[in-house]
């Protein structure tokens, strides 16, 4: 039966803002959707603010995650001391009678409405919005709470348009990174050229190289490298394939009349640009996290493209973008980004072509906490798809579902543990966690016996991930 | 605010003692009850005089200082972390009903709080079911006029704690029933239902240790008494051919302990498992049952919450420790049902079942060792269409309380996950860090096994046909396969 799921809602508060009865609209920072009654907008936050008094009593130490009523599920976040985000979501059977008959009342199922999915895309979001605008707390001392308001609503807006979070699965929970498999000594080719851009460009502090959508070397740490990353396959691999002009006609290449090899990307989608410099396109500007004292730092990030290469510059925010740093980076990038990147195609080619892939009805993900890797074959990165022929089955939305009841208990309660489930309609869904890598794995086969399921398994463990070590 | 009302009305709380009359006066301060003039009255006709006009919860509940309100929530937080489930009802009004732990008098803010919120939800047309926070699960059950809250704090699944009081809540109106206890709240909305409950305290506290412990209250099962199928045809005919000729006589069982023996009833009607489950908690609770022959209103949510049934609960002999309970819905049944009662255990002295029974009841239950299969260390089985299911004794490595009680949990997760809406499941395999469990469902059997954790796929599919083998010898003794109607 499909399940409909539709947001009713997601707000952002702080109940420090506001001092008495009357002016508690004052706390709301952002309200989707806009147009909600003012009053019931501050009764949804009034509730909320009763069920996370009321919880208290309860557990102290940990925050209230989540509220489910008959029709709907409210999934809380608190990223910071008094700040609070809330979706609220609701989820309708539609079957075919109901279809045939509208009138009737909807049937609600909001017992497949799971938290992870909701949790894992707030948290997401947040730690977007601090990347790419700041910390809340920060930027309200700072400013003042309707700057905050103007940020948040800029930043919200346009993921809620961006993104479609009813449609959100078990696939979407990791946000992980797709690392491109290279051979040695292309990977350190590409990890020295890009020490040698740090070593020759000062203002370079740190930098991130990218083949189509996967990545071949970040020199950032693994939480920010996976928020850029993102933010790169959100905002940028789109704008680029979508209007190559975006590369090619703006204003950086009517000034560097002389690129031929590589060009700069900029006017891409932020929030918080480099403002002094419009002649010569805007580039994000972005808050990261210090490894060494906690504290945030802004970079320009200078986003150049050669062949199908993408290399990510941070630039400190005392260095101006001038022409003549434009200039000088692209002369020093231009042809050896672009033979890198030819260099790097080969091998995946070579490596694609010399491995002999059997068909298998089965669907795997593989998320290594440690590094947030990620490599799965139900969302096949642009790279890789070519050649990688999987056979095609659409994973049922109970097996989705059954994912993330796994994933869950693994982390809340067996840190070492493998799982494997025959789902009514007679697919096998498996899963092992161990060393902190998880493997999920979807069987399209009529197998009654435990043991041949195990080998299925084992077989394909072996055929896409021989050299890690799983438990069974 | 005081007030002359008086009302007075046949004790139902005290049901399992003979009737007493209970005196009270609708005095708005509890702590003052002042007796006064006591008038007998059928349960069905409370009169309640100068109904006090409702006042809403602000207005109920004395404000505390913001310090004092803090002292007590510290204390039910201290308490929480000593036990594990928290149950609290109240009604609608904010009335405190039951807590399982700690004084419910100190909790008016905790009470106004949860109404607030059940009202707040309401108001929008929609009903509040769990809240979740870290390891905590805090569960609403809203059954108007009363609502009943569980807080868990080991990450329990929301159907368990749900189940459980829906369980509370059946206890509750087994006592009183669901039409009484509208009838109360309709008439007078802030009406305080301990009053009616005090005695029974202490059956909802044993009931909520068997939803605790029970793997039949997981498995919504009952668990029989082992004995050859040819002795309890003999012992089910007996009281068969005795109670067929009574009128109005609906169910009779016999129940060793946890453990049910022999079930009869009327034909077109059938004893659901919960109810049964309110029965066995009534009659393991009350030691008075050992003495004396009892005659007892009870109703039984399941089969039709709306009215008494009447119970005549009794142990066959001295010599013989089983109970037997005859529900009838004729309250003047009673010698009747005394006389049945007394030929019933005459007629099996002399058929030798009582004999039987004692045998069966002192018996070593079945062990598992005797199905001998490498790796299989506990489980559960259920027979679906039966509603029966058999577990044996916990072995090695489960000696102790906790190790059996994680065992439980394991097994519960298993269950919820096996049966959850949307996605019901065929087969778990499950490698856990102590144990491997393996959850198998057919249309007929759900079965729980519980192996070492090094137990190979192959031994844990062939253990499944085995032990299916095994069961289809055993079973005859194992379940109840015979529930004769007349």
């Amino acid at each position: 039966m499909p399940t409909e799921v539709i947001v009713q809602n997601l707000y952002i508060f702080n109940s420090k803002l506001s001092k008495t009865e009357e002016d508690g609209a004052n706390k709301i920072l952002f309200y989707y959707p806009a147009y909600e009654d003012e009053n019931k907008k501050v009764l949804n936050v009034g509730h909320i603010e009763a069920v996370i008094y009321f919880t208290t009593n309860f557990n102290k130490n940990q925050s209230c995650e989540s509220l489910r009523t008959e029709k709907t599920l409210q999934v809380l976040y608190n990223p910071e001391p008094d700040f609070w985000i809330i979706i609220t979501l609701s989820a309708q059977c539609k079957t075919k009678q109901n279809l045939s008959a509208s009138s009737d009342e909807p049937v609600y199922c909001t017992y497949n409405l799971q938290e992870p999915i909701y949790l894992a895309i707030l948290k997401h979001w947040y730690h977007t919005f601090q990347m790419t605008v700041g910390n809340m707390t920060k930027l309200m001392i700072e400013n003042d709470a309707d700057h905050l308001r103007v940020m948040l609503n800029k930043f919200y807006n346009k993921y809620l348009q961006s993104t479609d979070v009813s449609s959100q699965t078990f696939m979407d929970m990791f946000q992980g990174i797709s690392f491109l498999p290279l051979e040695n000594v292309i990977h350190l080719y590409a990890q020295s050229f890009l020490n040698a851009i740090e070593n020759t460009f000062q203002q370079v502090d740190f930098s991130m190289l990218l083949y189509n959508d996967s990545l071949v070397w970040s020199g950032l740490n693994k939480r920010q490298t996976q928020l850029v990353y993102s933010y790169i396959l959100m905002w940028v691999l789109p704008e680029i394939i979508r209007d190559e002009n975006v590369v090619k006609g703006n204003s950086v290449q009517k000034l560097l009349p002389n690129q031929l090899v590589g060009r700069f990307i900029t006017n891409i989608w932020a929030i918080k640009t480099d403002s002094w410099s419009c002649d010569l396109g805007k580039v994000p500007v972005l808050w990261l996290r210090n490894n060494n004292d906690d504290t945030f730092k802004s970079y320009r990030l200078v986003i150049y493209k050669a062949h199908h290469s993408i290399l990510c510059m941070f630039i400190k925010m005392d260095n101006p973008l001038t022409a003549d740093l434009y200039n000088s980076l692209d002369q020093f990038l231009g042809t050896k980004l672009h033979l890198l990147s030819e260099k790097i195609k080969n091998s995946v080619e070579k490596s694609l072509s010399s491995k002999s892939y059997t068909d298998r009805p089965a669907k795997f993900v593989y998320f290594n906490a440690m590094n947030l890797a990620i490599k799965n074959s139900i969302k096949s990165s642009h790279t890789t798809s070519i050649t990688n022929k999987y056979s095609e089955f659409n994973l049922s939305p109970e097996a989705l579902r059954i994912l993330v009841d796994i994933s869950s208990q693994h982390s809340c309660l067996h840190p070492t543990s493998s799982t494997m489930i025959k789902t009514s309609n007679d697919n096998w869904v498996a899963g092992r966690l161990c060393n902190s890598r998880e493997i999920y794995i979807v069987l399209n086969q009529k197998l009654t016996k435990l043991c041949d399921v195990d080998l299925e398994i084992q077989n394909l463990c072996t055929q896409e991930l021989g050299t890690i070590f799983f438990y069974d | 605010m005081k007030d002359a009302g008086v009302t007075s009305y046949r004790d139902l709380k005290n049901m399992i003692e003979k009737n007493r009359e209970v005196i009270y006066s609708n005095d708005m301060e509890e702590q003052q009850e002042t007796a006064t003039t006591a008038l007998h009255s059928s349960v069905d006709n409370i009169t309640i005089h100068n109904p006090i006009v409702n006042l809403s919860i602000t207005e109920d509940e004395s404000k505390p200082s913001t310090s004092k309100q803090q002292i007590v929530h510290e204390n039910i937080f201290d308490q929480l972390k000593g036990n594990n489930k928290h149950i609290f009802v109240l009604s609608t009004a904010g009335k405190p009903i039951y807590t399982r732990f700690g004084n419910e008098n100190q909790m008016a803010s905790l009470f106004g709080l949860m109404i607030a919120l059940v009202s707040v939800t309401q108001d929008s047309n929609d009903t509040l079911q769990s809240i979740c926070c870290g390891h905590t699960r805090i569960v609403f059950l809203n059954k108007d006029p009363i609502i009943l809250v569980g807080v868990s704090q080991s990450a329990e699944p929301y159907d368990r704690i749900k189940k459980q009081l829906t369980y509370v809540y059946n206890n509750i109106i087994s006592i009183l029933t669901l039409t009484q206890l509208k009838k109360i709240f309709h008439n007078r909305n802030n009406f305080d239902l301990r009053r009616l409950m005090s005695g029974s305290e202490r059956l909802i506290d044993k009931l909520i240790s068997f939803t605790e412990n029970d793997p039949g209250f997981y498995l919504d099962s009952i668990s029989c008494l082992q004995m050859p199928s040819s002795n309890r045809d003999k012992i089910t005919q007996t009281i068969l051919t005795e109670c067929s000729k009574i009128k109005n006589l609906v169910f009779g069982l016999l129940i060793a302990q946890k453990h049910i023996i022999s079930i009869i009833r009327m034909k077109k009607y059938s004893l659901e498992v919960s109810d049964i489950h309110l029965i066995l908690n009534l009659i393991n609770s009350t030691e008075s049952f050992k003495t004396a022959e009892s005659w007892t209103p009870i109703c039984l949510p399941a089969f039709d919450s709306s009215g008494f049934m009447h119970a005549h609960i009794s142990y066959l002999a001295e010599d013989c420790q089983a109970c037997l309970v005859l529900l009838t819905i004729d309250r003047d049944l009673f010698f009747l049902l005394s006389d049945a009662k007394r030929k019933i255990t005459e007629k099996m002295r002399r058929n030798d079942c009582l004999q039987a029974i004692n045998e069966a009841i002192v018996r070593q239950p079945l062990n598992l060792a005797r199905a001998n299969i490498v790796g299989l260390r506990h489980l559960l089985y259920k027979n679906k269409n039966r509603s029966q299911h058999w577990s044996p004794p916990f072995t090695s490595p489960y000696n102790t309380d906790t190790l059996q009680q994680n065992l439980m949990s394991v097994y519960c997760s298993l269950i919820s996950q096996m049966n959850f809406p949307g996605r019901t499941l065929k087969v778990i395999y499950q490698q856990l860090t102590a144990e491997t469990m393996l959850a198998w469902a057919t249309d007929d059997v759900e079965l729980y096994m519980c192996f070492e954790p090094l137990v190979s796929k192959e031994c844990a599919t062939n253990a499944i046909t085995k032990l299916t083998q095994w069961m289809k010898k055993e079973e005859d003794s194992l379940f109840i396969f015979n529930i004769p109607m007349f």
